[in-house]
């Protein structure tokens, strides 16, 4: 019992940790291989679980402070962009699920989202440049298991879209901030970026009839805005472009 | 282009700790005005909640998570709907009060309670920083500081005073501690208050905190940094609580020690298994032999087992001596856990007293016959029979 700490690595901690060192923006994309190593391609209807949303502001001094209503606001307009471009792409689409809030500890739907999120940061931190794995190499090879049967029995669909954001936005206090961290680096000679907003997006689409994680995408860049619905449009473009419709 | 980094750290020192404004004690049932930052905070700590509720190291006991609720209600007296108590299963000596009136206590602060008094005395603490919105001026000083903090060094490593600019930051965060430190005062002062005004004994924190203490010197390794510690020294406390008790001319307090021993008591086992997993057996054995040397005739034999135990896995010079001794003493005493027989079966079969450590053993099974480890014992049981 003492496995249940508190402290479990959440997405949030992993991310925390390297992101920061990326460049400005990140993107990485990957698609399940069938046997003979082709792309798989999407084979059925697709469910968009309710995403893991939060938007914050960066303070002057680099906190982030949380935003409510800019984080529901996200919370509507990002699924909306989703089923625009699922519909666009043809794509069968099983309304929406949300996630009860009152779901009891041992209910499968709320295990299987908080298995997508650790199996989520194995992807994001073992499918990389340095990291990969040498029983799994470049191959997305990845799965939740044949319990995600729940969740296909809750849905009707055949694939689950999870995703998961953070979004935060420069205060007026911290744009000036940057700006003297500029100056300040320039009277030395230098160049200084202290960094304002982010955007931090993670995203797996699996197969509810077997478990397989089939496509897998981490981004990251310093603009994109889910505030409003051109912005999370935008956003769902750069983020889900690399689905195998 | 030569600058006076002396001059510009002087100048920005002195605005060092910007103030803030301080913040009027919550009224019961008062909630953040919409769009403020508290109001952002209780957002998050709202988010925070719901995940609790869902995690799987809740302790869900609803007979426990009455009776501690109980206490907290009363303390908390007319701020009683403002809060929603949780019982987390932690080994360590904890508890946490979150700005929207989420209370945390972990199991291995009931575990070291001996009574209700010191219970309330801990809970009206946690209260005191909901009531005082310790939370929120603490963000509001973070944020400032912070602020600050980042355009101080900046300028400071521009004009050519790097180093400054990182001092300013030790200094920054060790003011912070101190507010910390300051709004824990607060919150000892008003939580002893809270907690005598309801009849408890007001010398439960002394003893609380004489044990605490005796806990913290039995730790080699691990020990706080006074500078940066976000409590003050538990000495200090100590000193704080016995004088305020002694202030208080009360006599006779109730302790609720019937109440809360029985409160507890299902669940002392697993929660000195607990203690054990923190891998930290100095300060295990000084917590197991405190509260045995209060424990009730029925309990001996747990906390003797689980004293065995923290030598066992300790494992120093002269410790196998030691526990082999108490799981001795364990089996002797009224209602001894199972694992008792089983490591004086063991201690038995290592010393070749073949005879009695099947009989041990023996007795192992019979009382655990489903336990994991079964078939080992069975194995080594099985051994003894056939060449005793």
């Amino acid at each position: 019992m003492a496995r249940n700490r508190l402290s479990r690595i959440h997405l949030a901690w992993a991310l925390a940790l390297w992101l920061p060192l990326q460049a400005m923006a990140y993107d990485q994309n990957r698609v399940a291989t069938d046997d003979a190593g082709r792309p798989l391609r999407i084979q059925g209807s697709v469910v968009v679980v309710e995403p893991d949303i939060e938007l914050t502001e960066v303070t002057a001094g680099g906190l982030q402070e949380p935003r409510r209503e800019w984080s529901e606001a996200a919370r509507r307009h990002f699924p909306a962009a989703v089923a625009r471009l699922l519909d666009e792409g043809g794509t069968a689409r099983r309304p929406d699920f949300d996630l009860p809030d009152d779901l009891p500890p041992d209910s499968r739907l709320g295990q299987v989202v908080r298995l997508n999120e650790a199996v989520a940061t194995s992807i994001a931190v073992y499918t990389r440049t340095g990291s990969y794995l040498a029983t799994k190499d470049r191959r997305l090879d990845w799965t939740l298991g044949p319990g995600v049967g729940t969740l296909r029995e809750a849905t009707g669909a055949d694939y689950a879209l999870f995703t998961y954001i953070r979004d935060s936005y420069a205060s007026s206090g911290r744009k000036a901030m940057r700006v003297l961290g500029f100056l300040a680096g320039a009277a030395m000679g230098g160049y200084v970026d202290i960094g304002g907003g982010q955007q931090v997006g993670v995203a797996t689409l699996v197969d509810l009839r077997t478990g397989q994680v089939v496509w897998f995408n981490l981004m990251s860049n310093q603009s994109g805005d889910l505030r409003d619905p051109e912005g999370a449009a935008q956003t769902v473009d750069e983020m889900l472009s690399g689905l195998p419709l | 282009m030569r600058r006076r980094p002396a001059l510009l750290l002087a100048v920005l020192l002195a605005l060092a700790a910007p103030a803030v404004p301080s913040v009027e004690p919550a009224l019961p049932g008062q909630r953040p005005p919409a769009g403020s930052d508290e109001d952002e905070l209780w957002y998050a700590m709202d988010r925070a909640e719901a995940e609790l509720r869902q995690h799987p190291g809740l302790v869900r006991d609803p007979a426990l998570n009455a009776y501690v609720r109980g206490v907290a209600c009363r303390v908390a007296a007319d701020h009683c709907g403002d809060m929603r108590v949780y019982i987390v299963e932690q080994p360590w000596f904890n508890a946490s009060m979150s700005p929207n009136g989420m209370m945390i206590v972990w199991t291995g602060a009931l575990l070291r309670f001996q009574d209700e008094a010191e219970l309330a005395l801990v809970l009206g603490h946690e209260f005191a920083h909901f009531r005082q919105r310790h939370s929120i001026q603490q963000w509001r000083r973070a944020k400032r500081s912070s602020a600050f903090l980042g355009s101080f060094g900046l300028l400071a490593w521009g004009g050519g005073a790097g180093a400054a600019g990182y001092l300013a930051n030790i200094v920054g965060a060790a003011s912070l501690y101190q507010f910390s430190r300051d709004a824990e005062r607060e919150a000892d002062r008003i939580g002893f208050a809270v907690a005598t005004e309801q009849g408890y004994d007001a010398h439960a924190g002394a003893r609380l905190w004489q044990r605490m203490k005796d806990e913290e010197d039995a730790r080699r390794y691990g020990k706080p940094v006074p500078v940066f510690a976000s409590h003050p020294r538990t000495a200090e406390r100590l000193e704080d609580v016995r004088s305020a008790a002694g202030a208080s001319g009360q006599v006779g307090g109730e302790s609720g020690r019937e109440a809360y021993r029985a409160a507890v008591r299902p669940f002392l086992a697993h929660w000195l298994e607990l203690e054990l997993s923190r891998r930290m057996y100095d300060s295990s054995v000084r917590v197991i032999t405190d509260l045995r040397a209060l424990a009730e005739p029925e309990l001996q034999a747990t906390y003797a087992f689980y004293e065995g135990e923290a030598y066992r896995r300790r494992g120093g010079e002269g410790d196998l001596a030691r526990a082999h001794a108490l799981y001795a003493e364990a089996v002797t005493l009224p209602d001894p856990p199972a694992a008792a027989h089983r490591e004086h079966g063991l201690a038995l079969r290592a010393q070749g007293e073949r005879a009695a450590a099947a009989a041990a053993l023996g007795r192992y099974l019979a009382l655990a016959p489903e336990a994991e480890d079964a078939a080992f014992v069975r194995q080594y049981l099985a051994e003894l029979e056939t060449h005793p």
